[in-house]
């Protein structure tokens, strides 16, 4: 019986360490691939609010992450990336959460000009309403030729003034229109962005000047 | 084992035991991921490759399996391939993983794999294995597929949207749109359109198989 047992458990084990043998080869075979794959898409995205002639600084690793930053209106952690072009700033990127959607909280990546102006703004992941609240994203449109994520581009702080950041139903002189059905999904966005927004502006030098994170540069090699 | 032996194995994987119309097996990815086709799609064959991985190793090593300790092994088999095939996605289908995100790792508590691996694999010759898992697979895929194609069409309007995410660029030329301009139907993209599709489905075989007996 003890010896039964006793067989059966180093059998047990010896399955263990092949299958965890297995998983730690794939595993290093395809991290350099998976780490690359992150930085394409990442690049990617970037490359849809930033024109890739203004900057020549490689983005991906010229960032750092902030935590409970005061103003972002988000207790999750916010990542932002710079772009510069010959030494000299050219635009912030900022990966940021707007909570109070309506399925949880909305990744969104701001980009955000010197000047103050939005160069553009996509949703990376949500959890909305299918049909309703999904026409935050960029391939879709609640009216016909009309992309509500960039009604973003070219605004600021002064166009319209902060009173005026809000969703049509709440503030009616407000350049935001809200969809039939759902208004929690652009308010939250809407909030999200603004909030960004009056951050960056407050925080402009500190923004550029922070030495990217060195620790997070080696882990994403 | 004989030819006519396969050629059954296939009917009962595909047909007669499909695991979801008939042993109602996986329904979790089941009535998650048939929105639409090309996440049905991905998702099945995913599963498809885990089953005749599964099926084969299993089969395999089934020799040197004792009984008491068989359950933990075949799941070791099963978790330990999903990872690695979920990486492999990961690295070579990039866009296909940021679709079906957290539905592959979860490959691994697919039932059917299981299932197969308890009813099928631990007994048969891996190549009576390897057709079981593949006929089982494309079961599943089928019908996922098809609940799919029902969704996508009466929820937005189109078959095939979003191809390029599956096969690459070109593919997204296979997209048709069949109702253009469609408002959408969002009952059939929610959950309940799923449930309320598979139920029609299992109807349907039901009303065929006691049509087909008589």
């Amino acid at each position: 019986m003890f010896e039964k047992m006793l067989k059966s458990s180093i059998m047990l084990m010896l399955y263990a360490v092949a299958g965890t043998g297995i998983v730690a080869g794939t595993y290093i075979a395809t991290k350099d691939k998976i780490a690359d794959n992150e930085k394409k898409a990442l690049l990617k995205t970037i490359g849809k609010i930033i024109d890739g002639d203004m900057y020549n600084n490689d983005i991906s690793t010229d960032f750092y992450k902030v935590k409970d930053a005061e103003g972002l209106g988000t207790d999750s952690e916010v990542t932002i990336y710079r772009a510069r072009k010959d030494k000299s700033d050219v635009a912030a990127v900022i990966k940021t959460e707007a909570p109070g959607g309506y399925g949880g909280a909305i990744k969104v990546l701001i980009g955000i000009n010197i000047d103050g102006t939005i160069s553009g703004v996509r949703v990376l992941s949500h959890n909305e309403t299918p049909g309703l609240g999904t026409f935050i994203e960029e391939n879709k449109s609640y009216k016909p030729n009309t992309i509500w994520i960039k009604s973003f581009d070219g605004k600021s702080l002064k166009n319209p003034t902060p009173d005026k950041w809000a969703v049509k139903k709440d503030n009616k002189e407000a350049p935001f229109d809200q969809f039939s059905g759902a208004t929690i999904t652009p308010r939250a966005v809407v909030k999200s962005v603004k909030n960004t927004l009056l951050y960056f502006t407050k925080n402009k030098s500190k923004i550029f000047s922070t030495p990217s994170d060195k620790t997070n540069n080696a882990e994403a090699k | 084992m004989a030819k006519s032996n396969y050629a059954e194995i296939a009917a009962n994987g595909l047909w007669k035991n499909n695991p979801v119309l008939v042993q109602v097996l996986g329904l979790c990815p089941t009535l998650a991921v048939t929105a639409s086709i090309v996440n049905a799609l991905g998702l099945s064959i995913a599963t498809t490759i885990i089953l005749v991985i599964s099926n084969v190793i299993i089969s395999l090593i089934r020799k040197y399996i004792s009984e008491e300790i068989r359950i933990p092994v075949f799941i070791i088999v099963i978790a330990s391939f999903v990872s690695a095939v979920a990486l492999l996605i990961k690295a070579y289908v990039p866009a296909l993983d940021a679709s079906l995100g957290i539905f592959i790792p979860l490959i691994v508590t697919n039932c059917v794999i299981l299932g197969r691996a308890e009813a099928f694999a631990f007994k048969n010759s891996p190549v009576a294995s390897a057709i079981d898992g593949l006929a089982t697979g494309l079961g599943f895929l089928v019908v996922l597929c098809v609940l799919g194609a029902v969704r996508e069409l009466l929820g937005s309007g189109t078959l095939m949207a979003g191809m390029d995410q599956l096969l690459g660029s070109w593919a997204s030329c296979l997209k048709i749109t069949v109702i253009s301009d469609y408002k959408g139907f969002l009952l059939a993209i929610l959950p309940p359109g799923a449930f309320i599709g598979l139920g029609i489905l299992l109807a349907m075989k039901n009303i065929f198989d006691q049509k087909t007996a008589k």
